[in-house]
């Protein structure tokens, strides 16, 4: 058997695909389809499109219910299902916080500009009928991008096994699905990115099937005065939630993973409580520095 | 959290299958079933059999399966089996008492279990030992089963009859299998199983029952169960082929359907289709001709070629406070005309029978 891969660009991340096959084309068609269907989650859900469906959903907002599709009305499900396990910290209407916070400028917006958008934000104020969604007032937003990689993720792989493949990993900017072990049963090795040493690893995690998911403080960030403004904005005050580093969990589906740790990121100081009651293995550093969680040993 | 994840298009289908895992709450069971059957709108024999089962995890990586059982039989035998002796109406009541023990430790892609069975009537006592082992495949979807069993029986009829003194049976069983998750929702699994046993076979209590002292026998089992996720049901199908060096040959197909209504609540409606084709040295009654002495000889009708039916219903409850029970009604009826090969046993009046079961469970 051979190691096949594709490298590919989407949703604003470096991707890629690898597997193991004893045939070429068998691989590149499956590998193909893969990245294609990463493509099409892409388009179906960018925020930035006004024919996708979170465009169509978005310029209604105000206006009457729109039907959304099977496919959307389950992202949109557990999404409702994040919100009401995290007390309201995992919330997809929280988008429009954008709209404060800019992050490549690096300004501190004031209270006023932050507290004037609470009003468009939260879930519990969406009108969800399934399959009908209504945002009641212009303005509201709903944005699927903060488990959109990790679906993708997820779907790709499911692309790989309808192909036959077993022996498959998926890498989405950083989220990762594995598909079965290598041929020779052993793992496939994960490495985990250091949260301040860029371009250093912190660990590195062995998975034989499931997902690894990352979510840090480090990807968009900027200080101002000594203190660091991070992309992890709390929907119910609008403002940066101090805490870990970063968090690192491993579940079945890249999407569970991915949420868990977006979520546990936005229990601030109290990650580490909220990761033992979810039980999944895990790995965190908190804001000192401080390494701990299942893969702590093999933290360098 | 999952479970909305697993509702996302497509996304369970990537799952592996949930390893073997050992247990990790305890569970104790009663249970009850009650049989009856009848001939000729005669009731027969009727079977009472309360059992307890224990299961505890011990650490981690073991567990203790339990099951102790009783069996009170009381009513008559077949009553066209005593066509020669007269000795008609002579009531059979039994107590049997079993005991079955099973330790299994667990391994990350395994487990290993140890088994030891014994059984106590007045004139049968059988002890068992067995050992299989599991092996999954590293995707977790593939799971080979190995297992070797012996048991030594001891039949003694000297506090009634006194035909059978001390008369023993030995048994050595293999069997393989492997069992198959295909989809998430998918489960194939094959079996066989070899078993070679030598010692006394013949049935006390029948005049002139005289059979082989060595019996082969073989059993291929097929299994498919599929899940409707859409509906919460389950429809699982088997096929049974048995075969033995006596000549009779057997099949068993079967179908059940499991409808879910949530909260525990479910109702399973079953259908089993048996039927078998008569041993070599069977005879229909009345007394042959053609008997010799010494030659192997069984007016049984167990072992003559029929046909048979059970129609069940199963309903699960959730019982509260931990608890959940199940009711079980059947009908089984068994006439020669709906063998599928072979010859019957058309003058004889075959058995009908009704049971019911009640379980009561709980985990801990």
């Amino acid at each position: 058997m051979e190691l096949h891969r594709i490298d590919f660009r989407a949703m604003a991340s470096p991707c890629e695909c690898q597997l193991w096959c004893e045939d070429a084309v068998r691989a590149r068609t499956a590998l193909e389809a893969a990245r294609d269907e990463v493509l099409r989650i892409e388009a179906k859900y960018s925020r930035y499109r006004d024919d996708s469906v979170i465009g169509t959903i978005n310029r209604g907002a105000g206006g009457a219910p729109v039907r959304v599709d099977e496919e959307t009305a389950a992202l949109i499900e557990f999404a409702a299902r994040c919100y009401a396990d995290s007390d309201g910290r995992f919330d997809i209407t929280s988008g429009v916080l954008r709209r404060a916070w800019n992050f490549r400028e690096g300004i501190v917006p004031d209270v006023a500009t932050v507290a004037a958008l609470l009003p468009s934000i939260g879930w519990d104020r969406v009108e969800w009928h399934a399959p009908e969604l209504r945002l009641p007032h212009a303005g509201m937003e709903l944005d699927l991008g903060g488990y959109g990689k990790e679906y993708a993720a997820d779907r790709a792989a499911s692309v790989l096994a309808v192909h036959g493949m077993r022996h498959a990993l998926v890498n989405l900017g950083g989220d990762v699905r594995v598909l079965g072990p290598r041929p020779d049963a052993r793992p496939w090795r994960v490495a985990i990115q250091h949260p301040r040493d860029e371009g250093a690893l912190l660990a590195e995690i062995e998975a034989h099937d499931g997902a690894v998911a990352t979510s840090g403080d480090y990807e968009r960030w900027f200080e101002r005065d000594g203190r660091r403004y991070s992309h992890v904005l709390d929907p119910r005050t609008g403002w940066p939630v101090a805490g870990p580093r970063s968090v690192t969990v491993v579940a079945p589906l890249c999407v569970v993973a991915g949420a868990h740790a977006t979520i546990a990121m936005l229990h601030g100081d109290d990650a580490p409580a909220y990761l033992e009651r979810v039980g999944l293995p895990h790995l965190l550093v908190d804001r000192e520095g401080r390494v701990s969680g299942h893969f702590a040993a093999s933290a360098r | 959290m999952l479970a909305a994840a697993l509702a996302l298009p497509g996304l369970a289908a990537t799952l592996p299958a949930a390893a073997e895992a050992p247990p990790t709450s305890a569970e104790f069971a009663l249970h009850y079933a009650h049989y009856q059957d009848f001939q000729n709108d005669q009731q027969r024999i009727r079977v009472n059999t309360p059992s307890v089962f224990l299961l505890l995890p011990i650490g981690e990586q073991w567990a203790l399966r339990t099951t102790y059982v009783t069996d009170a039989i009381s009513g008559a035998s077949p009553l066209f089996h005593d066509t020669l002796s007269g000795a008609s109406g002579k009531g059979v009541a039994d107590i049997r008492r079993a005991l079955d023990l099973e330790a299994t430790r667990y391994f990350d892609r395994g487990s290993v279990a140890f088994g030891y069975a014994r059984s106590r009537e007045d004139d049968y006592d059988s002890d068992a030992l067995r050992v299989r082992g599991t092996i999954e495949s590293a995707d977790h979807r593939t799971t080979w089963t190995l297992g070797v069993g012996v048991s030594d029986d001891t039949i003694d009829t000297s506090t009634s009859n006194r035909i059978a003194l001390d008369e023993n049976r030995d048994t050595t069983d293999v069997q393989f299998g492997v069992t198959r998750v295909l989809t998430p929702v998918d489960l194939l699994s094959a079996s066989v199983v070899l078993s070679h046993g030598t010692g006394y076979y013949d049935d006390p209590y029948k005049s002139l029952d005289h059979r082989p002292d060595e019996r082969n026998q073989h059993v291929l089992l097929l299994r498919y169960h599929h899940h409707f996720r859409d509906h919460d049901s389950t429809l699982r199908g088997s096929y049974r082929w048995f075969g033995d060096s006596w000549d009779v040959d057997a099949h068993t197909f079967e179908l059940e359907f499991e409808q879910s209504f949530g909260d525990g609540w479910s109702v399973t409606p079953g259908l089993r289709y048996y039927t078998q084709s008569a041993a070599e040295f069977y005879f229909d009654p009345p007394f042959p001709a053609g008997f010799r002495p010494g030659e192997p000889y069984s007016a049984d009708t167990r072992l003559s070629a029929f046909g048979s039916l059970t129609a069940s219903i199963t309903l699960s409850a959730p019982l509260g406070d931990g608890w959940s029970g199940d009711l079980r009604f059947a009908y089984y009826r068994q006439e020669s005309d709906w063998r599928a090969f072979g010859d019957g046993s058309p003058g004889v009046e075959l058995p009908a029978a009704r049971s019911y079961e009640i379980a009561f469970r709980r985990t801990f």
